[in-house]
């Protein structure tokens, strides 16, 4: 399977925490498993346009949560498995994104939205 | 004069059989219109890269075998001892040509931009025949240049046969010994960091904007192919010389005997390796395989607004 990774150079988002969040994304949705290799981050970078420590910031920035471990001679690999949501909770975020999509909002807007709920929930549940 | 056409046909061979599978090539690729511009692009940048590269091989030998043949004042000009290294300084010219072309390969621009996770290593990229031709060839040649170091005399560039019963000591030259091996050895310790690095950037350099992940692999290979080949055919070339000039020797020495028969296949098997040299640094790399103009430019993952 091909995985991608969009930057959006025009966006808000400083680009390694829009490779952070892509990354982190793919690894609790499952698309990366514990074990897959990551990109060294020189051809990462290079594929980007960026500049190396974009990349290597973005890599220990999802070391730190400890989604992703780097080890010498063998490079970054995954270490966190998927969320531990249901397939019923993943399926019901897959409707809400393609519906979202239906409506016309962009990615972006789905995942503020999302947030928003989160957020929102946050203020209504008693400390 | 029998020592520059020995040195000069081969490169004319290379040059007009060269030209030939120019042509050849460009007549059966795979037309631009079917690809993405961009795509197109960068299989273009390889094969400028490819071809000057090529031409600073021939060039860089060409210049070398005329400073060490044309006409000297005082009427004796000696062998240079760097001329049995000549393939192998061809070699580390086209591969900084090489290196060169993967530094100015295209780098994505664009405020959208989207790549695939796969991690690339050398291992994947390389075709494995290639690797192996380049190990035996390789391995091949170290271990003559070992040999012509061992069997030469004190002299380091001169074969001796030694007083056997009414058979008085005699000599001939040239034999390769330590003095052109060293040499040898000398240019090939540069030009195999300078096939790493030919590799590695080829492994690392952005991928080709549009490109589906097949596509850009093919891509990288044929870089790593054009770097291969060049080292395999300068080894070739040395090798061959080496046994061909070693054995052309020793065949003059002994005129009878077991050594006749060593030394003969000895030349015989150097003419075959500095034909073979010729062929390996004409072979193609691998091309983007011809698919249906309709179908083309399709599912790309790679993509650069």
């Amino acid at each position: 399977m091909t995985i991608s990774l969009t930057l959006d150079m025009t966006a808000a988002t400083p680009p390694y925490e829009q490779v952070r969040a892509q990354l982190a994304g793919h690894i609790r949705a499952g698309t990366l498993r514990p074990g897959d290799k990551l990109p060294v981050v020189r051809a990462l970078a290079a594929d980007l346009g960026v500049a190396t420590n974009t990349i290597a910031r973005a890599y220990r920035e999802l070391e730190a949560r400890g989604l992703v471990t780097t080890r010498r001679r063998v490079g970054t690999i995954v270490q966190a498995g998927p969320s531990p949501a249901g397939p019923e909770l993943r399926n019901q975020a897959v409707a809400l994104v393609e519906a979202a999509r239906r409506s016309g909002l962009s990615d972006d807007a789905v995942i503020d939205l999302v947030r928003g709920a989160v957020l929102g929930d946050h203020a209504r549940s008693p400390e | 004069m029998a020592a520059a056409l020995l040195l000069t046909v081969p490169a004319a061979i290379f040059l007009v059989c060269g030209l030939v599978a120019l042509v050849a090539l460009s007549l059966t690729a795979r037309p631009d219109s079917t690809l993405p511009s961009e795509v197109a692009s960068a299989r273009r940048h390889g094969l400028v890269t490819s071809v000057l590269a090529q031409v600073a091989f021939v060039a860089t030998m060409g210049f070398l075998i005329f400073l060490a043949t044309r006409p000297s004042t005082d009427g004796v000009r000696p062998t240079p001892l760097w001329l049995g290294a000549l393939p192998l300084i061809g070699a580390i010219a086209a591969l900084v040509v090489l290196i060169l072309g993967e530094l100015t390969w295209p780098r994505p621009r664009g405020l959208r931009r989207e790549v695939n996770l796969n991690p690339r290593t050398l291992r994947d990229l390389v075709p494995r025949p290639w690797a192996r031709v380049l190990l035996a060839v390789g391995g091949l040649t170290v271990v003559v240049i070992g040999l012509g170091w061992w069997a030469a005399d004190p002299s380091g560039h001169a074969l001796q046969r030694g007083p056997h019963g009414d058979i008085a000591s005699s000599g001939a030259s040239p034999f390769p010994g330590s003095d052109y091996g060293l040499p040898q050895l000398v240019t090939l310790a540069v030009a195999l960091p300078l096939l790493y690095g030919a590799l590695r950037l080829a492994t690392l350099r952005p991928a080709v904007v549009r490109s589906d992940v097949a596509t850009d692999n093919r891509l990288r290979a044929a870089s790593t192919v054009r770097a291969i080949r060049v080292m395999v055919s300068a080894l070739a070339f040395t090798c061959g010389g080496n046994l061909f000039f070693g054995g052309a020797t020793g065949v003059r020495l002994y005129d009878a005997g077991w050594q006749q028969g060593v030394f003969s296949a000895a030349t015989l098997l150097g003419l075959v390796l500095g034909v073979a040299g010729i062929g390996l640094v004409l072979a193609p790399a691998p091309r983007l395989p011809r698919t249906d103009p309709a179908d083309a430019p399709g599912a790309h993952t790679a993509t650069s607004a």
